[in-house]
């Protein structure tokens, strides 16, 4: 119930959300052919000053979790989104706290028209993304553009002492100002006061440099940048190629167990959870599960700021555990003492017992299209591709094919090669003649083979 | 016996004439007092700052005309190993030691020509290839150089090195500032444009040594209260700050007073206005006279 | 006074056993050396970018030049100071001077890197006056002129009456002879001075890198104690090599001479113990004498052997009455002096960024060995064919 009022927002989304960008496109293109109609007029030498000025063009949001429906049908409009200026857009306009995060990412309540008013353009195109750090010359000639992603360290700034240590000489929350105005973008002989404010680069580095140095003890180049070689400048952060070694996160230790108490569920106040097993078995991503949690979550100096804030609460606990158990009942989970342990998932409650093959297998060696694990739709065909009457013995689903079937195309029976259906006698036998499976069968059946599906 | 003391007068005066007597005067009078010039350029570098990243070295190498390998070989941490010094093809070079307040986060010292206010090369060198300029740079003249190396020796901090291989055409070499290059061209010296963090500024002397103290003064919490360069050897254009003792990252202590006011002091007592000699001159011809013997006359007659 | 026994070429046989010795480490040092200017410095010697001077430098020019310093001594004693009854001494040790700053000139071309550069420091538009070198420099092609011209009488005798081959020759010198005769006296006195002022500021040249001596050296009136130690080794060198070469030519040391010349080492020698120690009390630099370290050690073995040892010997009137002694005391003397120069430029001089310690190469030993082979040779073959040494027994008219 829950999920389809969640998908009913999304759609009106869609639409407002799409008017909206028409609404902010217009203008943005009109500014910009004037721009480019201004282009010519300058000088050779003029040009190179205007890469080292050009403002750090941004690409719009767009939370891949959370949008990937509306970046496919705005895909067509994805090429020209609006380059916006992140400084032009006060945080207040729909943040109520100074340091949003993730997990609190305190929006206001108000009409979405008055937010894009205020914002200039709609939510999804706001500064939660990649910025594009290209404001030099000397870095353009040798390194690919840097994509920051601004919503990132917003949430790893709430380790560190929010969104004022890089916005820094600004009250918190508000309008901040570009970098650019302090930070000059040009090397020049320096003087007075010109001495005392680093320039754009070197702003930029030690601000990202005290903190990557901390947590990465790495000052290698290539985390943010990428040298350029041959290729062309790319515009924007999808044409960017993969970094080899932006710096990740070190490997998480995953827990055994993890034994869980509740005391609102009489019944069965215990949960054991497998992590393990839903890790390695079922071959969950850690944030398949773990949605939306910050650095801040883990990380000392702000577990402590987090503590006295409320458990999250039941259905978003039970949230993460339905897609996949939405048809079991309470005591699947909880039980009323620590033992015995819920019971481990057997496969041939679903009809498919694992034999000796498919056992090593992994959950999603099989069950590979969806975060969530469903029954197959003939999938088998993408490892068993190739067989005929020829190459498979038939004999292996417990099946043995009497002389008058062993050369029989599998399509015959198994209709459009739909080996998890039942197979089809139609194809030949008349229904007259009362033959259809599995009353009457092609051959002997193997008896101790439990009814297998081809 | 008088043609002795006709010589004697004739060659006092032909002395006396010694319009290089006066040029030597006058040259060893400019220079006696070195104060830094008002306009001479500097480079403040905060040691705290550095990351180790050693762009620097590259820059250096770049600009100073040599053919650096690519860029991504400067990222080799393992050159930290042990304490490196300049060399004929490297200028600049960046060290690091242990940081007492932090394990993890060593620090990093750049090593290159001071630019001393009163350099010691300078003063060593007897044809004048070495020479301080007005606006900061000790800068090289290798077509006067002679390839003695007491430039080498004379150094406090270990600077100059020299093409011991080159068999025909060697040379010292040392950081000069980047004062070969056009202003036009390179405003400021190649590490400090490419120094990613400005861990380098560069700027007149004077107004680097306000910013120094002023730095120290707002984060005593990390500064030291320590100047590097504002005096060690009579100063130098280079100033250091530093988070830990400068003695901890390979920098040495020196006197106040720079090396070369005791020698040239000593040099133009024995030499002043070609005086001193002159005396001498006179005072042994004196002795040479009034010793005499009246019989016999020298034993070259 | 009235008599002067007459100088005259020394007829003996040139090429001896022992000359070939000479010459064959003498072509031993050839070799290192063209190794040198062939493949450049870094092939024959262990200088590095912390050690820029090393052997050659400190022996074939310092202690080259120190050791050359019996020339103006034993000039300024027998011209200056009218001591006639030494001017059987000055031919030679005018001689050894001459060849010695030859060499200097010579060991200094294959340690500079830009040799032909040489000539630059004459330049008036290259002076350096600030620099202690520039002096040294100067002061040496000066001397090396001077000595030139004082020793170009000896030239013209030979022409005018040994060898008489050459017309040409013998006419040049009958009118160069009295020109040079004539200003003879001023050459002497330059020549003094000229030694004076570069034997000091040679001593200046390690005053400017206080931090990298060891502070048993290191010391402002080094100027001084280098004059000192140079004009007290002026005579000891000139008894050394005078009874070196009686010895080797076969001829019997004027121990009438070189004894009573022996008295005036004390006195100059005990000036220069005199101010070591004065300057070593005033510094307080005896407290790293018991240091144990390389640098003191040699420190104690400069000033026992090579200064005080010869004082308290050459004391003693036997000492200096037996050839004998005075050889040995003489030695020390000059030895004393060399290891001063060496300690100096090499043992104090410690860089504060070593990367290795520095000993010579092979190389730079054996191209110093050779140098000093051929200065030998060299002094034989002038003594052998110029009016150099006084032959006793000879008598020349008054």
């Amino acid at each position: 119930m829950n999920m389809r009022f969640h998908r009913g927002v999304i759609s009106t989304r869609i639409i407002i959300g799409l008017a909206a960008v028409l609404v902010v496109l217009l203008p943005v293109v009109a500014g910009r052919s004037l721009l480019a109609q201004e282009k010519p007029k300058r000088t050779e030498d003029a040009h190179a000053k205007e890469r080292q000025l050009r403002v750090p063009p941004l690409a719009a949001g767009r939370d891949k979790a959370a949008l990937a429906e509306e970046a496919a049908t705005a895909q067509s409009q994805a090429d020209s989104q609006p380059a916006m200026d992140v400084s032009q857009i006060d945080c207040r306009a729909c943040h109520e706290c100074d340091n949003p995060t993730r997990e609190d990412p305190c929006l206001r309540m108000c009409p979405r028209a008055m937010a894009e008013a205020l914002a200039g353009a709609a939510p999804e195109q706001l500064p939660d993304d990649v910025i594009l750090l290209n404001a030099f010359e000397w870095q353009a000639r040798r390194f690919m553009p840097v994509p920051f992603t601004h919503k990132l360290h917003a949430d790893m700034a709430e380790m560190t002492g929010g969104c004022e240590v890089c916005h820094h000489h600004t009250a918190p929350g508000g309008l901040y100002p570009p970098c650019q105005t302090c930070h000059k973008p040009v090397f020049l002989k320096s003087a007075g006061e010109e001495m005392r404010v680093p320039n754009l680069k070197g702003a930029y580095h030690r601000q990202c440099m005290g903190c990557h140095r901390d947590w990465s003890h790495s000052t290698k180049c290539s985390i943010c940048h990428l040298p350029k070689g041959d290729q062309t400048e790319p515009t924007s952060v999808e044409s960017l190629p993969a970094r080899g070694d932006v710096a990740g996160h070190p490997p998480i230790e995953n827990p055994e167990h993890i034994l869980r108490h509740t005391t609102e569920h009489e019944s069965g106040p215990y949960v054991l959870f497998r992590h393990q097993e839903h890790i390695k078995l079922y071959g969950y991503d850690c944030a398949q599960c773990h949605r939306g949690q910050t650095c801040a979550r883990c990380h000392e100096s702000a577990k402590e700021r987090r503590l006295p804030t409320a458990r999250p609460s039941r259905l978003e606990q039970h949230g993460i555990c339905f897609p996949c158990h939405e048809d079991d009942k309470c005591e699947r989970c909880h039980s009323k003492s620590k033992l015995p342990a819920p019971q481990r998932f057997d496969h041939a409650t679903t009809g498919f017992a694992l034999g000796k093959y498919h056992g090593s297998l992994t959950c999603r060696t099989c069950h590979k299209r969806l975060y969530f694990i469903r029954k197959l739709q003939g999938e088998c065909a993408f490892c068993h591709t190739g067989w005929g009457p020829d190459t498979f013995n038939h004999a292996v689903t417990g099946q043995i094919l009497d002389d008058n079937h062993v050369e029989t195309d599998c399509e015959e029976c198994h209709i459009d090669r739909k080996f998890d259906a039942p197979p089809t006698c139609d194809e030949c036998h008349d229904e007259d003649e009362g033959i259809a499976f599995p009353r009457k069968r092609p051959g002997p059946v193997m008896k101790a083979e439990p009814a297998a599906k081809p | 016996m008088s043609l002795n003391r006709r010589e004697f007068i004739k060659a006092a005066g032909l002395a006396g004439i010694g319009g290089s007597a006066c040029l030597l005067g006058e040259r060893a009078q400019a220079s006696e007092a070195r104060s830094p010039s008002p306009d001479a350029m500097g480079v403040l570098v905060d040691i705290p700052k550095c990351i180790g990243c050693r762009r620097c070295e590259y820059a250096c190498q770049e600009a100073a005309g040599f053919d650096p390998p690519p860029i991504e070989t400067f990222e080799d941490k393992s050159v930290f190993e042990q304490a490196r010094r300049p060399q004929p093809r490297s200028h600049t070079v960046i060290n690091r030691y242990a940081n007492p307040q932090d394990q993890a986060n060593p620090v990093y010292n750049k090593f290159n020509c001071m630019h001393c206010v009163d350099p010691a090369c300078v003063s060593a060198c007897l044809v004048s290839a070495l020479s301080k300029q007005e606006d900061g740079p000790v800068v090289y003249d290798v077509s006067r150089c002679m390839g003695c190396r007491y430039c080498l020796v004379a150094c406090p901090f270990e600077i100059p090195t020299y093409d011991y291989d080159m068999p025909l055409k060697p040379q010292v070499r040392k950081c000069n500032l980047c004062a070969h290059l056009v202003p036009e061209v390179q405003d400021v010296p190649a590490c400090v444009k490419i120094c990613p963090q400005e861990v380098l500024t560069y700027g007149k002397r004077s107004e680097l040594l306000e910013l120094a103290h002023e730095k120290i003064v707002t984060a005593p919490d990390v500064y030291i209260d320590h100047v590097y360069g504002e005096h060690e050897a009579g100063g130098a254009s280079w100033l250091y700050l530093s988070s830990v003792p400068f003695d901890q990252v390979g920098f040495k202590h020196f006197d106040h007073k720079a090396p070369p006011r005791l020698t040239e002091k000593i040099q133009h007592a024995e030499f002043k206005y070609f005086l001193p000699p002159l005396m001498w001159f006179g005072l042994l011809g004196a002795a040479m006279w009034l010793t005499k013997p009246e019989s016999g006359g020298t034993s070259h007659e | 006074m009235s008599e002067h026994h007459e100088p005259l070429p020394v007829e003996r046989k040139l090429l001896t056993p022992g000359v070939y010795v000479l010459l064959l480490l003498t072509f031993i040092g050839v070799c290192f050396a063209a190794w040198r200017f062939i493949f450049g410095l870094s092939s024959v010697t262990n200088l590095d970018q912390q050690h820029p001077w090393g052997l050659w430098i400190a022996f074939d020019v310092a202690t080259g030049v120190a050791l050359a310093a019996g020339g103006f001594t034993a000039g300024a004693l027998a011209h200056i100071f009218h001591r006639e009854h030494y001017h059987a001494i000055v031919r030679p040790a005018l001689l050894t001077a001459m060849l010695g700053y030859t060499f200097v000139g010579i060991g200094l071309m294959a340690d500079l890197g830009r040799y032909y550069n040489i000539w630059h420091p004459a330049m008036p538009w290259m002076w350096s006056p600030n620099s202690a070198l520039f002096e040294v420099g100067m002061c040496v092609m000066l001397y090396l002129t001077v000595l030139y011209l004082e020793f170009a009488p000896i030239v013209c005798e030979r022409f005018q009456k040994y060898d008489k081959r050459f017309a040409l020759l013998t006419n040049l010198s009958d009118r160069v002879y009295p020109i040079l005769n004539k200003i003879m006296p001023l050459l002497i006195i330059a020549g003094v001075v000229l030694s004076c002022a570069h034997q000091s500021s040679l001593g200046n040249l390690m005053v400017l890198v206080p931090s990298k001596m060891h502070p048993l050296w290191s010391t402002p009136i080094m100027t001084i104690l280098f004059l000192l130690s140079a004009i007290a080794v002026g005579f000891p060198m000139v008894i050394f090599e005078g009874m070196y070469a009686a010895w080797s030519l076969k001829l019997k040391p004027e121990m009438h001479i070189l004894s009573k010349l022996a008295k005036y080492i004390p006195v100059l020698l005990g000036a220069y113990l005199g101010f070591k120690i004065g300057d070593m009390a005033i510094r307080g630099s005896y407290v790293y004498l018991g240091e144990g370290s390389t640098q003191s050690t040699m420190f104690i073995i400069e000033m026992v052997f090579g200064v005080i040892v010869p004082f308290v010997m050459l004391l003693s009137a036997r000492v200096r009455n037996s050839p004998g002694w005075l050889f040995l005391a003489s030695l020390l003397v000059v030895l004393g002096v060399a290891l001063n120069r060496i300690n100096v430029f090499l043992v104090a001089f410690m860089p504060l960024y070593p990367v290795k310690s520095y000993f010579p190469a092979i190389g730079e030993i054996a191209v110093t060995i050779g140098l000093v082979s051929l200065l030998m040779f060299l002094y034989r073959v002038v003594v052998t064919y110029f009016p150099v040494i006084t032959h006793p027994g000879k008598v020349r008219a008054a």
